[in-house]
């Protein structure tokens, strides 16, 4: 599974089924959640952005989490993979952040009369989403992706702080921000008709991360691995079809 | 019809509602397209080089 020419092979036959399930999900979920669900009593129908910003949070920082293991396994071991991962989840984990950190914006303003507020989780998050971008700002700077690798695994390990921070940042801190959604010690503060399509949506954008993780890891392995023996066998037997 | 204009308005809340989902999705869009366009490119060069 390590190995680069295992995992394109693997990924390119999973890829087709990969995406219709993941939009699937996705869109049960979200016409669920916004189609059908039922109004916020508190919030009106603007509280329906949940169902996009929660899951979007959840993965941005999921995502980093999965860079931390990756980034130890790349500077411990040395993987070629791992590396590929890290430089192709970077721009999915920013892409995530960046929707939790626009969604929060546009929700924050009819419900707190603001776009933003340097309210602990917020900035916090906003901390994760430059982490992001010095990642892959660090790939586009250096040439030897060996280097860009160990560059990249070292801020993904020293970085993970930030996630018990985000994740904590509502209970340590006076916040603006309502407390955490999902719980994994206490039930759920909304009903079920709520809290189903979200977990839905939850699950609908986990698939989605992973389908389009394949799909940039292998566009990664390919720009890598070029020039090695089974790329041209691959792209010569792409031309023939 | 009035489901899809309530569904479309949200009582005022719409705009905002929408205009997250719509992010969501270019960004999703993106994510896609751009590894894609490379793999293709990979495949174009390739085939231009085994061409000549």
């Amino acid at each position: 599974m390590g190995s680069p020419p295992f995992f394109f092979e693997w990924a390119s036959r999973l890829l087709p089924w990969l995406f219709p399930i993941s939009f699937l999900i996705l869109m049960i979920g979200l016409v669920w959640g916004i189609g059908f669900a039922p109004s916020d009593y508190k919030q009106g129908e603007v509280y329906r952005i949940i169902f996009v910003h929660v899951p979007s949070a959840i993965l941005g920082q999921s995502i980093y989490l999965m860079m931390a293991i990756f980034g130890s396994i790349c500077l411990i071991w040395r993987a070629k993979l791992a590396g590929m991962f890290l430089r192709s989840a970077a721009p999915l984990g920013a892409s995530f952040t960046l929707i939790a950190l626009i969604s929060g914006a546009v929700w924050g303003k009819p419900t707190w009369g603001t776009w933003w507020v340097w309210d602990a989780r917020l900035t916090s998050t906003l901390i994760l989403f430059f982490l992001y971008v010095g990642i892959i700002g660090l790939y586009s700077s250096i040439d030897n992706k060996q280097r860009g690798d160990r560059a990249a695994s070292l801020i993904s390990v020293v970085g993970v702080i930030i996630v018990p921070i985000i994740k904590k940042s509502v209970d340590w801190w006076q916040t603006l921000h309502q407390p955490s959604t999902f719980s994994l010690t206490s039930s759920p503060t909304m009903t079920a008709d709520m809290y189903l399509p979200l977990l839905i949506c939850v699950i609908g954008f986990y698939f989605i991360f992973v389908s389009l993780l394949c799909n940039s890891l292998r566009a990664e392995i390919l720009t890598r691995e070029r020039n090695t023996g089974w790329v041209r066998k691959y792209l010569n037997n792409k031309v023939s079809e | 019809m009035e489901f899809i204009q309530d569904l479309l308005i949200m009582d005022g809340q719409g705009k905002y509602v929408w205009f997250v989902l719509l992010v969501f999705l270019i960004v999703i869009f993106l994510n896609y397209y751009l590894p894609y366009r490379t793999i293709r490119k990979i495949q174009e060069e390739n085939s231009q080089s085994s061409e000549e």
